[in-house]
């Protein structure tokens, strides 16, 4: 089954669930520090399946400033 | 007597000497120090059992409890469970088979003669933290159980027996992850009915009767019968403490955790490190409330290295099943290998091709017997199933992929198989690496026979 990786916010390691828990809201569990967190509250999550170009691989993951909003969006 | 753990232990120790090491050093399984061991040792090519004598409990206490390791590390070890010390790999796999196509009827005897009663924890004095429970691999969700969990059907009068994972939650719970298969069926009946599904969790019995937990025995025969079939003797039962009558045990197990199973309530489990040699990911699974813990008071809980070769060889049920099935399709059929094929979902048969065609036919009755298997290779009797220098050979030099190779969409696979995107459909592939007996193919390349007889190495080469 598809998975997403998921980054803990305590311990910031990273590991893995299914996907079907994507969209539950239920904590997770981190593995190494024991952590319960809801998956919103993850610096990270990588669902993937954005392919392996040099725009899809950021180091440190998206960032929302990185987001280009073309002038007329911003000014809705 | 009848057999369990200790006469396995004792017989082990008489017939395959060197089969088992004692390690008398304390260690704390829950901190992956048992596995650190084992991992160690498997680099090395050693699979010996291992007994670690000195154990710390998951409050860091010392133990009274002991933890068996790599039971199931080498065949030769259950060729002894199967009173086969001596067999080479496929005359234990035909014993397998043998034994697991005959039953016997468990014997119910009365508790004050069952070994697993003689102590109890129950109520306010029930913790499982007080076993000793290990972790495996860097990514597992917590400490794990390996047990074999017996049921029975909520609907009927059979039991099953089946390997299932448990992940530890507090002093009274455990995570139970089922595979869709017999005990799954169990439980949704029982979800259906909106009533908690009891179960014996079974921490270390004889190794044939753990090995029970790996058969693919119809739903129409009962698994405590299976189990006597493969123990070579009837199981000993006894009614659990916390069910009576409802649900019967093992009487010769060392301990058994009796509890039920929530139909209405899911935990977060895992990730689990598998058989795959992958952590499997973080999922839903089913909630497990211990009720009662009997047990030996100096108990030897059986754990599997879940990630590792003993895993893989705990399957051997399954490829008992599939060499019966695939020989029974084409009986020319000389050896199957799954473990030891180089994967999990692996199968290699080799066979004496009299017609064309059968190496599908053989491929396609593996496919068909179990879930476990994606890729079939196919090979002569020339070539020894085992040997993957070998089967890589035949499969460079006797394969033409456009005609030899065969892809299978929409198999049913196996959940646990990282690769599959969808739960568990996946694709199934045939490669006939048989020679073709319809037109001239060239021979090996071989020194002659009479020349090999009569010049002998020794004769010319020092050793």
């Amino acid at each position: 089954m598809d998975i997403f990786d998921v980054t803990c916010p305590k311990c910031k390691k990273v590991y893995y669930c299914d996907l079907l828990l994507f969209d539950l809201e239920v904590k997770l569990h981190c593995p190494y520090c024991g952590h319960y967190f809801y998956r919103k509250e993850s610096p990270r999550v990588y669902v993937g399946g954005a392919g392996t170009s040099a725009v899809a691989q950021i180091k440190g993951g998206l960032r929302p400033e990185m987001i280009y909003e073309p002038e007329g969006e911003k000014n809705g | 007597m009848a057999k369990d753990l200790r006469s396995w232990l004792r017989e082990l120790q008489g017939e395959a000497a060197g089969e088992l090491i004692r390690i008398s050093k304390e260690v704390n399984p829950s901190e992956f120090e048992a596995t650190a061991i084992l991992d160690q040792m498997e680099s090395q090519g050693r699979f010996e059992a291992v007994l670690f004598e000195k154990v710390k409990d998951l409050r860091g206490r010392p133990s009274p409890f002991r933890i068996l390791m790599n039971t199931f590390g080498t065949l030769r070890k259950i060729g002894v469970a199967l009173d086969l010390p001596t067999g080479k790999r496929i005359g234990i796999i035909e014993r397998m088979l043998e034994r697991q196509t005959k039953a016997f009827k468990p014997l119910r005897i009365p508790k004050n003669q069952a070994p697993v009663k003689e102590k109890v924890m129950k109520g306010d004095g029930l913790d499982l933290r007080a076993l000793p429970i290990v972790r495996h691999v860097d990514m597992d969700g917590g400490p794990y159980l390996t047990p074999i969990i017996v049921s029975k059907d909520p609907e009927g009068t059979r039991y099953n027996v089946s390997w299932n994972r448990m992940m530890y939650l507090d002093s009274k719970h455990l995570g139970i992850y089922m595979s869709p298969r017999h005990l799954w069926s169990y439980f949704s009946k029982a979800e259906s009915q909106r009533k908690n599904i009891p179960i014996g969790v079974v921490l270390g019995h004889h190794p044939a009767f753990h090995i029970t937990g790996a058969l693919l025995t119809p739903m129409n025969e009962d698994e405590y019968d299976a189990a006597g079939g493969v123990l070579g003797e009837p199981l000993r039962l006894v009614p659990s403490e916390a069910y009576g009558e409802e649900l019967l045990v093992p009487a010769d197990a060392e301990m058994i955790i009796e509890g039920e199973i929530h139909v209405e309530r899911r935990v977060v489990e895992g990730p689990f490190g598998e058989f795959t040699g992958y952590s499997g990911s973080q999922r839903l699974a089913c909630l497990f409330e211990a009720k009662a813990v009997t047990y030996r008071p100096d108990a030897i809980l059986i754990d599997i290295f879940p990630c590792k070769t003993e895993h893989l060889n705990a399957h051997l049920p399954i490829e008992a099943s599939i060499y019966g099935k695939v020989k029974e399709a084409v009986p020319t059929v000389k050896e199957t290998c799954w473990i030891g094929s180089g994967g999990p979902f692996h199968l290699i048969i080799s066979l004496k091709k009299t017609m064309e065609g059968q190496p599908l036919r053989a491929a396609m009755a593996a496919l068909s017997a179990s879930n476990f298997l994606k890729h079939v290779i196919v090979v002569d009797d020339d070539i020894d199933p085992a040997n993957l220098q070998e089967v890589m050979w035949a499969v460079a030099t006797r394969v033409q992929a456009s005609e030899n190779v065969v892809i299978l969409k929409g198999l049913q696979g196996h959940v646990l198989d990282p690769s599959v995107r969808h739960e568990v459909r996946s694709d199934g592939m045939i490669i006939d690496a048989t020679k073709p007996i319809d037109r001239p193919f060239p021979k090996r390349g071989e020194v002659p026979g009479e020349v090999l007889k009569k010049i002998r190495l020794e004769d010319y080469v020092e050793k």
